[in-house]
């Protein structure tokens, strides 16, 4: 599906110090706020990246993801990648492949299909991508 | 009397998303294939810092694009973002207030309405309509799948206009509610992603039974489960339930007097300019009774399906408007 495909380029994944910067893409047709980003679940050659080492970066502030759920007037424009710091111990080279599994959920907050739940968007991508 | 053609940005998602215009150059590509007059906007979609931030150099790039193009202004989309926070979600104000922003903008720039969505309850209504007076914009709930003109939702906010009374509330049509096939374009993603032929079927049956949607998914969903059917698809094919509508075209009758402006919502145009998906001669036949002349934005939604490499959203609105001037003729087609 074309929204899948958004989210991960070719060339999304940056060597950087102490391992990743990874630039994501919503999976969603507007933007949304941050509070709505719900979940990166990132898998790095097979291994599970900890939820609590994964930084985004908003305008020059490193924040954790369980500082997103106040940010509801800090959006993501849809256009626009979001950069996550992944720190790896032994992260591969420019030049060198990695697969890349990630699930990213997003809650899009004007479709409610419950008594007070709103629709959680789980987009999954698993790719090989050379890292840059 | 006559329906004005015209073209929504969200048609074009697949190019916007994947960076290949900015603003500009987007409303100058729409304006050069000719894809107007009406131009509609999601502000979410399309404007940064939307609602409560917009620059004024982005709203003079809009307005100067939309004006070199010789475009006019039809609707700009809105978003009740009730559950914009997890665990605390807004109130009747500060709905109220989240709404305040997206019309007043739609009035400073010249959109006669603003979409709104069934989300906006008959309370939060009553508290916008004086905002949306005093803008000169007209509210436009938009009836989209699974939703129709008689579906329960629908009858209440119907009921809540009845209450209030204004000409500033009204309706925006969209033809995802009354559709007659699952779109080819659905079917082979599905087919791709490892439905076979058998779930394809069962898709189809689901899909024509009566009942409510998701009852009608859970149907399927347990047919899948017994035919060993993978489980992306499956999962996927909810949207079908969601996306595409079920509902009597003739039903659109009973708020004609109430449309603002209409989503002329489509998957497909064959080559005889027919729609499989979607009954375009009998819905052009059903709006061609409107006593006043109305916009109606081409909305292609097969990027819900459909990388932008397989298939050109432009050529799409394109053969659209073909086909819907077709079935309107000359007569019922207003020019700017």
């Amino acid at each position: 599906m074309t929204l899948e495909a958004q989210v991960l380029g070719d060339k999304a994944v940056r060597a950087a110090e102490g391992g990743y910067e990874v630039d994501l893409h919503l999976a969603w047709y507007r933007s949304l706020p941050l509070s709505c980003l719900e979940g990166i679940d990132l898998t790095l050659d097979d291994v599970r990246v900890p939820r609590e080492s994964l930084r985004v970066e908003v305008e020059g502030r490193q924040l954790s993801l369980d500082d997103l759920p106040e940010l509801d007037d800090d959006w993501w424009f849809v256009q626009d990648a979001l950069t996550v710091q992944v720190p790896v111990d032994q992260p591969r080279a420019q030049g060198e492949e990695l697969d890349v599994d990630v699930i990213l959920a997003t809650r899009i907050p004007y479709i409610i299909i419950g008594p007070e739940t709103a629709l959680v968007q789980r987009t999954h991508v698993a790719k090989k991508v050379v890292v840059q | 009397m006559s329906i004005m053609l015209g073209n929504t940005l969200y048609s074009m998602t697949n190019e916007w998303l994947a960076g290949r215009y900015t603003l500009d150059t987007l409303i100058d590509e729409v304006g050069r294939r000719g894809l107007g007059p009406g131009i509609e906007v999601i502000g979410f979609q399309s404007l940064r810092g939307f609602p409560f931030k917009v620059s004024d150099e982005e709203t003079r790039t809009l307005m100067a694009a939309i004006e070199r193009n010789g475009l006019t202004p039809t609707s700009l989309a809105s978003n009740a973002d009730i559950a914009i926070r997890a665990d605390d979600w807004m109130d009747t104000d500060r709905s109220v207030e989240y709404m305040r922003p997206q019309i007043e903008l739609a009035g400073r720039l010249g959109f006669p309405v603003v979409r709104t969505q069934i989300g906006l309850t008959p309370e939060v209504l009553e508290k916008v309509e004086p905002i949306a007076a005093k803008a000169n914009v007209k509210l436009g709930m938009e009836v989209h799948a699974p939703e129709g003109p008689n579906t329960p939702k629908v009858i209440a906010t119907r009921e809540a206009y009845a209450r209030i009374d204004s000409e500033y509330l009204g309706f925006v049509p969209d033809f995802s509610s009354c559709m007659r096939a699952i779109p080819v374009g659905m079917l082979d993603k599905l087919r791709r992603d490892g439905l076979s032929e058998a779930g394809i079927d069962a898709l189809k049956q689901a899909w024509e039974a009566p009942g409510a949607p998701f009852q009608r998914y859970g149907q399927f969903a347990a047919e899948c489960g017994q035919l060993g059917e993978p489980e992306l698809p499956v999962g996927f094919a909810r949207l079908v339930f969601t996306m595409f509508g079920r509902e009597n075209l003739e039903d659109w009758r009973e708020v004609l007097p109430q449309v603002v402006h209409i989503h002329g919502k489509f998957y497909d145009v064959d080559d005889d300019l027919t729609s499989p998906s979607i009954d375009y001669e009998g819905i052009m036949k059903v709006f061609s009774d409107l006593d006043r002349t109305v916009s109606m934005s081409s909305e292609w939604e097969g990027h819900a399906y459909l990388d932008a490499d397989e298939e050109s959203a432009f050529d799409m609105v394109a053969k659209h408007h073909a086909m819907c001037s077709r079935f309107l003729g000359q007569d019922n087609l207003a020019t700017v």
